[in-house]
């Protein structure tokens, strides 16, 4: 295997990391706010406990690996400016091409993802739950941002898989 | 105007010239995966990229890449 190759996997993996990472970050986001802000489990039951130590301890683990990744990833960034040759050669067209299909993939999942937000607050009750789902604008922010990661490295990913 | 798309021999000439992907793609400067999307017709190649595919096999462009006509039955 020579080294374009090698590199071409281990950047594979480093995506596949950060994709875990912000994968479960937003999962922990998503369960967190609807316990916390919209009381679906009350708060005096045992499973309420439960789940207020686990969240909180996975949220942070989540962003300990999207953090070590993306620490690993700049280090792959950095190995690759001393070889312009192996660098072009990972930066070919058809991932030129693969990168904008996916940046175009998260801006409309971003614009659908608003989208329901906005319906969620202007018809309370339409989409998520029969009172509407209380979101606090930072938690829409910091979800927007997870979306718009998770959509662009997982439609990479999706766009380079090999029959 | 038919509906076209691009064939390519690229496995063919490959063998031929006994070239693995990865060493086609080592020498045009891509990725190997790249090679087996043009290979499979997943991906079409830049004319730059296909002129240096046909230079490597040392045969005329259209030997390697052509149209198919894929409105045919």
């Amino acid at each position: 295997m020579n080294q374009v190759e090698r590199m071409n996997r281990y950047r594979k993996n480093l995506l596949k990391g950060i994709l875990w990472g912000f994968g479960i970050w937003a999962i922990m986001q998503v369960i967190w706010t609807a316990i916390a802000f919209n009381h679906l489990i009350p708060q005096t039951s045992r499973i309420f406990n439960i789940i207020s130590i686990f969240v909180p301890t996975a949220l942070l683990a989540s962003i300990l690996i999207v953090l070590l990744f993306l620490l690993k990833y700049w280090r792959y960034r950095w190995i690759l400016r001393k070889d312009p040759q192996i660098r072009l050669a990972l930066d070919d067209e058809r991932l030129r091409l693969n990168w904008l299909r996916s940046y175009r993939f998260a801006f409309f999942t971003v614009i659908f993802m608003h989208i329901i937000l906005f319906l969620n607050w202007a018809i309370p009750g339409f989409v998520f739950h029969k009172h509407g789902f209380s979101l606090p604008q930072e938690t829409q922010t910091q979800l927007a941002l997870l979306v718009a990661v998770l959509s662009c490295v997982g439609a990479f990913l999706h766009f380079g898989r090999e029959e | 105007m038919g509906n076209y798309s691009l064939g390519n021999n690229l496995k063919v000439h490959r063998a031929r010239k006994d070239l693995t992907q990865e060493e086609l793609a080592e020498r045009v400067g891509v990725t190997r995966p790249t090679i087996n999307f043009i290979e499979n017709g997943r991906f079409v190649p830049s004319t730059l990229l296909a002129l240096k595919i046909a230079r490597i096999f040392e045969v005329p462009f259209e030997e390697v890449f052509f149209l198919e006509n894929i409105s045919q039955p």
